[in-house]
């Protein structure tokens, strides 16, 4: 690893000063994707903005309206184990991504706003929740976007300057689950499917939202496979995925999309019986 | 005596768990330098140029090095085992023995990963941080990374000495009493596989420190070598040309090696000269990236093998041919481990009236090829067990009955195997019969129904096997083409208060050594294991021993041991009926005492004659004071440990994903000195070849890169990818040595591939599968399936 320039202000502003004042600078939350690219010297960054003294962006809270606002900052155990979220709908679908990061030590570390960026698992977990992110930059400025939005290659992603500040799940009743099949090397998803499932009285499946993550793509929807988890899934073969995830040296694309299929059907068969 | 066989815990692997042992890159030497290399990004080019200016004026650089530099002061690493009968077809080294490459890179770089310079500087970071500034003009050539292909017209060659790439063709058996029986069968069954290559991941990786004392003109090399005289040997008179009396060899506590520590490395002569030159003692530790394109890798033989059988399940002939990709150079000892190794063992325990195998040796630009536990045995029993299951479903017999059919009967030993191995001892279908009801053998189709019921493929698989160990009898070893002698060696030293000190040729890489040698000896001497150390690795203080591997420490140099410390009863006796005034075979040694029969209140301890002897006040005439022993072994053969393992896997039809959800394995390695510790090898053995048979695989690309370069691109097992372990043994006293013993380090590595592979051909037998190559990756199951179903 090369030489850096490291600071860890007491304040959100500060931090976000220290950003924009520095071209290239980067936040650090639990770093587990920066620190091994410093370390393969793949990146380079001038300057690292440490977040994890910033107290205001840890902790779970829950606003008027019953959404869950997670801070940022809230390490993926402390998420998980938090009162509020174990209380909540998103308990079983989030401990199911949660669980996907299987060393107790990066559970330990990593963070939710670090999960959203690195597009996998926890972050096609909360797209099936339509979670929002606040996004902070310098001199007060905010906005929202969903983290389906901030992840879609097509917009415009978190500026150098940006920090996520919370992550927000509104309040809903949907029976979620998440099913994956991970890589033996790094145990990352080969192929993960999240979903979110409201079921009528009758227990046919009312309205079925389902993300997807493997591969270098982030985590987005998959509209062919919700259309067919809604219809009756457990029929569901040979869907138009041929094209949705890439091959590379792990994987190719149509062992994931066929994966895809298999894991949104378990998937789905969880989501139920969580619900019942 | 109890302290041969109890379950002593280990000695050293504490210290090493919490971290707290010094390894060789732990040690820092005052003054000490750092050396960092600068290593191909090419599988093949020509070297057009070295610009070394920017690096050698960074902050803190001393010096760097090119093979220019180098010429003159350091000769070819040398290899010292190319297999009786064949030629090197290697240019030859300046003392006749071949040469394998020059310590940094001579023109042209064979191997990604190659060493072609060496940067020197004050701290670790500096030395990394000059190496990038390194500039290497390249010409890339074209690479070949498979043997079939580098054999073929038109392929690039590696070595202008090696017309096709060719190191050697080496054969054993009777090619035409094969053929014939081939001819004349019934049944014949062909088989082609790829015994993929691997990659050998000790917890520690390579280091090396080279210190030189300018007033006594000695060098040290502090190392992670598992053979530290015999790499004092070829060192200072093939590498360095030093006296040997300037070379001292140490080699620090070592985080495991698998056979990769016993090799030879550029980095070994490197340190050692550039002490001398420099002035200053300079420290080499690999990275785990580094290790992944340096240290030697494992297994990658391409076979065809043809069975012949009768109807009624007997094999009558078996004919293999494989190609051995030896990698860009002969590593040390690499060309025997990929042939006489491999081929000499593909009868397996089974009588087989005729067999032959022939390895095509051939240097491709990859890494070097060296042993991974189980080297060349593991290879041959794969495809063997194999082909032996596809025959069993030919003739419509179950595999496990057609196996206890043909095993070598307990009454034929010694039994010579026509291949060059005389099996020693054993009752080899007894190990296979318990392994069979360890697992459950005879519910396999209960067990299927079941698992069909949950939606999984179920598969049984069985493989059994016998494995050469204790290299070995020196004239033996010569005959197969090994330069160096492979006796064993044991000091034994007995203070004078009765505690003893034992000092061992051979050297622990992680195997217990100071824990199981102590117990050995203390059975052998009547006394308290605590009261013995053992010490071993320096070649300043241990007796000659030429080093561990090949399941050897124990079954070798154990022996002497057990020898030394009857030469020490033997001068003890004597003195005792000297002491007591009685003659010598009215003694007794037993528990530690010496007593004269029928003279109850007669009787000197252990201790007792320990204090006569150091103090030398009244000895038998002609009796040298104090006890002090060394003994070398040269056991008159080879042993063969064998057993039998069985697997059970499910596989999800839907994913391809394989789980191994039983495994049992019987082994018989004759009399257990400490269960515990051969129990941790046999597991460690057995994970080792799970990881290689659903995950482990070294992937090249057509250029030579390596694209598993890492721990995140080459998957190895984890604690949740093991199923439980059933083991048992079956003991079984070898005859070529006084304990009996026999390897135990590596061999339950030699069945796993084949019982996992039996496994899940058998489960995916129903859908029309024959068979899969290692290793068991999901997608490549659910492609078969998919191809199986059409």
């Amino acid at each position: 690893m090369e030489r850096l320039e490291y600071t860890a202000p007491s304040s959100l502003d500060d931090a976000l000063e220290a950003l924009h004042a520095n071209p290239g600078a980067r936040p650090l939350a639990g770093g587990h994707s920066l620190i091994l690219d410093l370390k393969s010297r793949v990146r380079r960054v001038p300057l690292l903005v440490d977040l994890g003294r910033l107290a205001e962006l840890r902790g779970v809270r829950r606003r008027p309206r019953g959404e869950l606002e997670i801070g940022s900052m809230t390490t993926i155990t402390e998420l998980v184990a938090d009162p509020l979220v174990r209380q909540s709908h998103v308990h079983g679908l989030l401990s199911d991504a949660a669980a996907t990061l299987p060393d107790a030590q990066v559970r330990n570390r990593g963070t939710i706003g670090g999960a959203v960026l690195a597009g996998t698992d926890v972050a096609a977990a909360l797209i099936v929740l339509d979670a929002e992110t606040h996004i902070r930059s310098r001199d007060g400025r905010h906005r929202r976007i969903s983290v389906e939005d901030l992840l879609d290659p097509a917009t415009p992603g978190l500026a150098p300057d940006e920090v996520i500040t919370a992550v927000g799940v509104s309040a809903a009743t949907a029976s979620g689950a998440h099913e994956r099949q991970p890589e033996p090397a790094t145990l990352t998803s080969l192929c993960g499917v999240a979903v979110s499932v409201t079921f009528r009285a009758d227990g046919a499946i009312d309205t079925c939202k389902v993300a997807v993550c493997g591969g270098r793509t982030p985590a987005r929807r998959l509209p062919a496979l919700e259309r067919a988890m809604t219809a009756i899934p457990e029929r569901a073969t040979g869907l138009p995925l041929d094209d949705v995830f890439e091959s590379d040296d792990v994987a190719s694309g149509e062992y994931r999309a066929h994966l895809a299929l298999v894991l949104a059907k378990r998937a789905v068969a969880r989501a139920r019986d969580r619900a019942i | 005596m109890t302290a041969f066989g109890a379950d002593l815990k280990d000695r050293e692997v504490p210290g090493m768990l919490r971290g707290a042992t010094a390894f060789t890159a732990d040690i820092s030497l005052p003054r000490m330098l750092h050396l960092a290399f600068v290593r191909s990004e090419h599988g093949h080019a020509r070297i057009d140029s070295i610009d070394t200016a920017q690096a050698a004026a960074m902050p803190g650089v001393v010096t760097v090095v090119t093979q220019e530099d180098l010429a003159g002061a350091l000769m070819p690493m040398p290899c010292i085992w190319i297999p009786g009968g064949v030629e090197s077809h290697f240019p030859p080294h300046p003392y006749g023995v071949p040469g394998a490459g020059t310590v940094l890179a001579d023109g042209v770089v064979r191997f990604i990963g190659e060493p072609v310079a060496a940067v020197v500087a004050e701290t670790v970071e500096q030395a990394d941080e000059a190496a990038r500034a390194v500039v290497v003009g390249y010409t890339p050539l074209p690479a070949v990374t498979e043997p079939q292909a580098a054999l073929a017209d038109g392929a690039p060659q590696l070595h202008e000495a090696v017309p096709n790439n060719l190191n050697a063709l080496w054969t054993c058996g009777n090619a035409e009493a094969a053929d014939a029986a081939i001819a004349a069968a019934e049944v014949v069954v062909e088989l082609d596989l790829y015994n993929q290559r691997t990659i050998n991941n000790p917890m520690e990786p390579r280091a090396a420190i080279g210190d030189y004392d300018p007033i006594t003109e000695e060098y040290t090399l502090y190392a992670t070598t598992q053979s530290p005289h015999n790499h004092r040997f070829l060192l200072s008179a093939l590498v360095l040309g030093i006296p040997f009396n300037k070379l001292r060899v140490i080699a620090p506590p070592i985080g495991g090696s698998f056979g990769t520590k016993g090799y030879l490395y550029p980095d070994m002569p490197l340190v050692l000269h550039l002490a001398h030159k420099l002035g200053r003692p300079v420290r080499w530790a690999d990275t785990r990236e580094g290790l992944m394109r340096s240290t030697v890798q494992g297994r990658d033989h391409r076979q065809h093998i043809t069975l012949a059988g009768t109807r009624d399940g007997r094999i009558t002939g078996l004919r293999c041919t494989s190609y051995a990709n030896l990698g860009a150079y002969p590593s040390t000892i690499g060309p025997g481990v990929a042939t006489a190794l491999m081929g000499r063992s593909i009868t397996g325990p089974y009588e087989i009236a005729s067999a032959f195998c022939e390895v095509h040796a051939v240097f491709t630009n990859t890494v070097p090829l060296g042993a991974q536990r189980g080297s060349g045995r593991a290879e041959a029993t794969m495809i063997t067990e194999r082909v032996i299951d596809l025959y069993a479903r030919e003739i419509g017999a179950d595999p496990a009955d057609v196996r206890l059919r043909n095993m070598v009967p307990p009454d034929r030993f010694p039994y010579d195997n026509g291949l060059g191995w005389t099996y020693d001892s054993g009752d080899y279908p007894a190990a296979l019969r318990r392994a069979l009801e360890l697992a459950g053998y005879h519910k396999a189709e209960v067990l299927r129904r079941e698992a069909r019921e949950r939606g999984k493929l179920l598969g049984i698989g069985v493989g059994s096997f016998v494995a050469i160990c204790g290299v070995g009898p020196s004239t033996r070893m010569q005959a197969e083409g090994m330069l160096g002698g492979t006796w064993e060696s044991a000091n034994i030293r007995v203070h004078p208060n009765g505690e003893v000190a034992v000092t061992i040729g051979s050297t622990s890489t992680g195997q217990s050594h100071t824990t199981t040698f102590a117990q050995i000896a203390a059975d052998e001497l009547g006394i308290d294991p605590a009261a013995i150390v053992v010490t071993q690795a320096d070649t300043r203080k241990a007796p000659y021993g030429q080093g561990t591997y090949g399941s050897r420490s124990y079954s070798v140099g154990g022996p002497a041991v057990a020898i030394a410390a009857r030469q020490v009863i033997a001068k003890m006796r004597t003195a005792a009926a000297h002491f007591m005034g009685v003659s010598e075979d009215l003694i007794e040694y037993a528990d530690g005492t010496f007593t004269v029969q029928g003279k109850e209140d007669a009787a000197k301890s252990f201790q007792d004659m320990a204090m006569a002897l150091w103090y030398g006040w009244s000895l038998p005439p002609g009796m040298e004071p104090t006890v002090d022993v060394t003994t070398f072994f040269d056991p008159p053969d080879f042993n063969y440990p064998f057993g039998s393992h069985v697997a059970v896997v499910e596989i999800d039809e839907n994913t391809g994903q394989v789980e191994v959800v039983d495994y049992a394995a019987v082994h018989d390695v004759g009399p257990v000195g400490n269960p515990m510790v051969v129990t941790g090898q046999f597991e460690g053995s057995i994970v080792h070849g799970l990881g290689q048979a659903l995950m482990e695989q070294a992937r090249y690309d057509a250029t030579g890169a390596l694209l598993s370069a890492d721990l995140t691109t080459y998957a190895m097992p984890r604690a949740h990818d093991l199923p439980p372990l059933e083991l048992d043994r079956t003991v079984t006293p070898s005859p070529h040595n006084p304990l009996g013993v026999k390897g135990a380090g590596e061999i339950a590595t030699v069945p796993v591939t084949a019982a996992v592979a039996n496994a899940v051909c058998d489960a995916l037998r129903e859908l029309g599968v024959r068979h899969i190559d290692m290793p068991f990756t999901p997608e490549k199951i659910w492609r078969a399936i998919n191809e199986a179903k059409g």
